[in-house]
């Protein structure tokens, strides 16, 4: 998600705005390896780096600027600024320990670089702090707390069938139902009858033709889910259900139909989340 | 997740109206009410999710209303926090409709409080309940923007025990729920009162006797608006409006300044400045 206005009065590293010329780069990189510790479910690594000389790379080699990042878990009101350091391995490119909320919610994160001096005027030179003619000899105050870079934000990684959880319901005379679960974010709940919950366990880790009647099943369900999400949510009233709203900006930027729109088809959109990843729980109840 | 409680949950939605009058009449009388609600769940184990036995304070109907911050709010801590509760438990709204349940049966409570109008300080749940049962024979009578009485009051009901979540969202159960109200202004005073050292109970007695002014810092940090849930910026903020020579009271002037918050907070990085930065640059905003 990037800025659509320009609302700041200094300039600001972001996609979408022009401010600084294009050597100037802030790159934000998620950590998959374990070459800044082992990686742990409790939290993501994050690092960061600015390429090129500006006036942003020169406030963080004068100890000016700090690279941050705001982490949120919305429904349960928690949000929290980090800004300590794992690793400065120059100036300019430092690793970040975010910590992960225990939720089966969408966490969302958004780097960004502040100024942290003491308020004070700038007369800004392109050449020298490679921004855009634009803002050449310019006189600008820069606030304490100033965002010079923005990343956007991004979400912890969920498909639809993160979404679905499978349980065993001894009282189903039935193959199962799926019910929406509102909290943490919300997710759909397949209760489905004993000999189901057995024969899924097998089909899971089966030949491959048992895998694709497993997926068969599981995308049936999940077509189950979203017609109930459509059938609940279709006028609003799913603000809450963090765990949806990121599926439905999935479903925005991939041209897709949301459950609030007409011509929202179920079935294309639980297939279209497919291979799947999927908790399967042993209890009958939560 | 209960069926039972999705049940329960939609059929105001529906505006059913045979299950409406099941409801309001089984409300009059606590065993008729039990029954009701429990054939509903139909699960023996509803209440194994919290023990709400500690507490044991009958409560009158003004009181549930506003549980006192003095007597019943370390009380309704001390029973949640025995059974360690956290803040997805506090999210969870077939929680609140057990411990709302268990003080009925436990005579905590009378289901009768359960129908109190907020907006009428003086009318009893019991007088709503009359009024919703004469409604169901007489079109004419009809609550806040033409609802039919027997469906507004019906509504009421569920909406003290676990939260408008249907038309809110969670954050409605914050909003509604006396018993999760007087628990989240307590764990917001705590968290507040641990890191800048304010008095607990000077936090508390403004959230209570603000009561506007908490319902929209509970809708902007649960909704569009989670800059304000912040620490930093939520303790500025805290730290700014207690200060006696700031004293914001007025509703107006505490949307307009959390609005405000929101606005500079697009330009500004306030979550990683200290309270007492975030005060002064709070202080500034224009409201």
């Amino acid at each position: 998600m990037s800025s659509t206005t320009n609302s700041y009065f200094y300039p600001v590293l972001e996609d979408d705005r022009f401010d600084y010329i294009d050597t100037s780069i802030y790159e934000v990189e998620q950590v998959t390896d374990n070459s800044y510790g082992k990686q742990t479910d409790d939290s993501i690594i994050l690092k960061y780096k600015i390429d090129g000389d500006n006036l942003i790379s020169q406030l963080l080699n004068d100890g000016e600027a700090k690279f941050v990042c705001t982490t949120v878990v919305k429904s349960t009101m928690y949000r929290e600024t980090i800004s300590d350091y794992l690793k400065v391995i120059s100036p300019v490119e430092v690793v970040q320990v975010i910590p992960l909320q225990d939720t089966l919610e969408v966490q969302q994160f958004s780097p960004m670089i502040i100024y942290i001096g003491e308020d004070k005027d700038i007369i800004l030179n392109s050449d020298k702090m490679g921004l855009d003619d634009f803002w050449d000899k310019k006189k600008i105050t820069l606030y304490k707390g100033s965002i010079l870079a923005k990343d956007g934000w991004r979400e912890s990684e969920h498909s639809a069938s993160d979404l679905l959880s499978i349980q065993k319901d001894d009282s189903k005379d039935y193959d199962f139902d799926v019910v929406i679960d509102p909290r943490e974010g919300g997710r759909f709940v397949a209760k489905v009858k004993p000999e189901l919950f057995d024969n899924l366990n097998k089909f899971r880790l089966g030949s491959n033709s048992n895998k694709a009647h497993f997926n068969s099943i599981i995308t049936h369900m999940l077509s189950v889910g979203f017609t109930k999400l459509r059938e609940e949510y279709k006028d609003g009233g799913s603000d809450d259900l963090s765990n949806f709203n990121a599926i439905k900006r999935k479903l925005k930027s991939e041209d897709l139909t949301t459950w609030e729109e007409d011509g929202f088809n179920p079935n294309e959109v639980a297939c279209h989340f497919l291979p799947h990843k999927l908790i399967i729980e042993d209890d009958e109840n939560e | 997740m209960n069926e039972g409680f999705e049940k329960l949950r939609k059929f105001t939605k529906a505006k059913d109206k045979e299950e409406c009058k099941k409801l309001l009449k089984a409300s009059l009388e606590k065993d008729s009410f039990i029954l009701y609600i429990e054939n509903i769940i139909n699960d023996e184990n509803f209440y194994e999710n919290v023990d709400f036995s500690l507490f044991d304070e009958p409560l009158s109907e003004g009181e549930y209303r506003q549980l006192h911050h003095r007597y019943h709010y370390p009380k309704l801590w001390k029973t949640l926090g025995e059974e360690k509760f956290s803040t997805y438990d506090a999210l969870n709204p077939e929680i609140w409709l057990s411990i709302t349940m268990q003080a009925i049966k436990n005579e905590i409570i009378h289901p009768t409080y359960l129908a109190y109008d907020s907006s009428k300080e003086k009318v009893e749940g019991l007088s709503e309940i009359d009024l919703a049962l004469k409604s169901l024979d007489d079109d004419k009578i009809v609550g806040k923007k033409n609802i039919p009485m027997w469906l507004q009051v019906s509504r009421t009901i569920l909406r003290h025990m676990f939260g408008a979540i249907q038309e809110r969202g969670i954050k409605g159960i914050f909003q509604d729920v006396p018993f999760a109200m007087a628990w989240r202004r307590m764990s917001l005073a705590k968290q507040i009162s641990k890191n800048i050292g304010i008095d607990e109970t000077k936090i508390i007695k403004y959230l209570l006797e603000n009561p506007t002014n908490y319902n929209d810092l509970v809708e902007k940090m649960g909704g569009k608006l989670t800059i304000i849930a912040d620490k930093n910026i939520r303790d500025g903020l805290f730290k700014y409006i207690l200060d006696k020579n700031v004293a914001i009271k007025s509703t107006d002037d505490f949307r307009n300044l959390t609005k405000r918050i929101g606005i500079e907070s697009t330009w500004r990085g306030m979550g990683i400045l200290s309270p007492d930065e975030n005060k002064e640059i709070i202080g500034k905003l224009k409201i």
